[in-house]
């Protein structure tokens, strides 16, 4: 299973990412949005795509 | 005999290029209710009367030299502060452009004057047209929100302080203030109407939308705006059609799908009770109701869609960010921050993803006239710290495919209750009809009892 599909190693990547950007105080403020977006990379990692399918910005 | 400000604006228009009706004596009867209501309902930020009143002016004299008229001469329409106005404050709700002051019209502003419009004012908007909460109140109930993020827009058109209004939408931000206000809504396709000028909450996601009392103004006001835009890059590549014949051809009993699925497990007993009740009336008048099943594609998209607006916000406003973090509200700070940390390769992973699905969702709504579904998950909520559900919105932003809110009962609690249609890539005009028709079957004819 790739570390992208593990939930708990996404938020601990994220928060680790959020310390590093914007200090360890902000960092705890964040912790509901750090476990959202963790669910929410994990639900995007976890689907399989086309390879042939190319992503949509704007057209 | 209406009083000018609950005309709406196809009557209007009419009366005026009858001259019946003052371009001049439509905008005060709008200012004085503005005057009268906006202390409780608190719909706008911006109005410069002398202009409103100048431009009226202008236009009845247009009238009465015989000059050539435009489809909308001499009616007022609401902004959301976010739209591009030159030389008039543009400030988004926040602190960081608060004192922003453009220098040229948003593409959909300068259609809007060049269709003989004339902009009333700017209407609140959420902090960057996010989920940060605005000062608007509800005019059904003071103590409800009134939706987000186009809450003043929604809150203005519902009280008759104007007769259209501009709205956004990235996830929810029409048409659920409107079904939460008992106005009708329109989302239009991605790119049916430049957003060049737009202060941009996701470039990927961003549509401008239209907030009016009757799906006919809808109609006519994205008649008005629609259109190419070399500005815009995603700007839709395709002739604007005569969306007024394309209603006409469609306002007819349509094939309606309706959508349990998701739909009536995520709402209120209350709100799903009523979508059936409206769907049985629709039968009874004659349209074929079939259950429609929603794609595999849609488990993922209320992920893939934050994904993807968290991103574009950082990229808009990272220079911001790095320099007054602190000025933005709670909920946008916090949403640009997740942005921030999402590695790339997750944000185009979510961007191919929305490209299955909006074919995928294409797919079903080619199958029947319009696809339907409660338009809210629960009447406004009685909290002004919350602008709502977007969760019924959200998948149609994400496909970019058209939807129409039209109000259609009232709760217990004497809320609005709403129903949502939706279409094909591409085919507003179909949706418009159907949405029509419903309107006359099964609408709400009813605005808020405590500002008749």
């Amino acid at each position: 299973m790739s570390q992208m599909a593990n939930e708990e190693w996404v938020y601990e990547e994220l928060r680790r990412r959020a310390v590093a950007m914007f200090g360890e105080k902000r960092a705890a403020n964040l912790e509901d949005y750090l476990r959202t977006t963790a669910r929410q990379v994990v639900d995007v990692e976890s689907a399989s795509v086309h390879r042939d399918l190319e992503p949509v910005v704007q057209d | 005999m209406p009083e000018p400000y609950e005309l709406s604006v196809a009557d209007a228009a009419a009366q005026i290029r009858q001259g019946v009706l003052s371009p001049v004596t439509l905008a005060e009867s709008l200012l004085a209710r503005i005057d009268k209501l906006d202390g409780d309902l608190q719909a706008w930020v911006t109005i410069d009367r002398d202009a409103v009143l100048s431009a009226a002016r202008a236009r009845e004299a247009d009238v009465t030299s015989g000059a050539p008229l435009g489809p909308i001469h001499g009616v007022p329409v609401g902004l959301k502060d976010i739209f591009y106005t030159a030389g008039m404050l543009t400030a988004c709700g926040s602190k960081v452009y608060a004192d922003f002051v453009p220098d040229f019209d948003a593409t959909s502003v300068a259609k809007i004057k060049e269709a003989g419009g004339i902009i009333l004012g700017k209407a609140v908007t959420t902090e960057f047209a996010t989920s940060d909460p605005s000062p608007a109140h509800n005019p059904w109930n003071l103590e409800h929100t009134p939706g987000g993020s186009s809450s003043g827009s929604s809150a203005a058109v519902a009280a008759r302080m104007v007769p259209a209004a501009l709205g956004s939408q990235t996830g929810g931000s029409t048409c659920r203030p409107a079904a939460y206000n008992g106005i009708v809504g329109l989302k239009p396709t991605y790119g049916r109407i430049s957003r060049y000028g737009v202060v941009p909450v996701s470039w990927s996601l961003d549509h401008v939308g239209i907030l009016t009392r009757t799906v006919a103004d809808a109609a006519l006001m994205l008649q008005v705006m629609s259109g190419e835009d070399d500005n815009d890059p995603g700007s839709l590549r395709q002739p604007v059609p005569d969306f007024s014949a394309q209603m006409a051809e469609h306002d007819r009993p349509p094939r309606i799908g309706l959508v349990r699925q998701y739909y009536q497990d995520y709402c209120t007993e209350e709100i799903w009770a009523h979508t059936e009740a409206v769907a049985n009336q629709l039968a009874e008048a004659g349209a074929e109701v079939e259950e429609i099943g929603l794609p595999d594609s849609f488990a993922r998209v209320h992920s893939f869609q934050r994904i993807v607006m968290n991103v574009d916000c950082a990229a808009f406003h990272e220079a911001n960010h790095r320099l007054r973090a602190a000025d933005y509200g709670p909920r946008i700070r916090a949403g640009m921050e997740m942005g921030m940390l999402i590695p790339t390769a997750t944000y185009l992973k979510a961007q191919r993803l929305r490209r299955q699905f909006r074919a995928d969702m294409n797919e079903m709504a080619s199958q029947v006239d319009v696809v339907m579904t409660p338009a809210t998950p629960a009447p406004a909520p009685k909290d002004l710290n919350t602008t709502g559900d977007a969760a019924f919105q959200v998948p149609w932003t994400a496909a970019g495919l058209p939807t129409v809110v039209v109000p259609t009962g009232l709760s217990e609690l004497g809320m609005p209750m709403a129903v949502q249609f939706g279409g094909p890539w591409a085919e507003e005009g179909r949706v418009l009809g159907a949405s029509q028709w419903c309107e006359r079957v099964a609408g709400l004819d009813q605005g808020p009892p405590n500002y008749p």
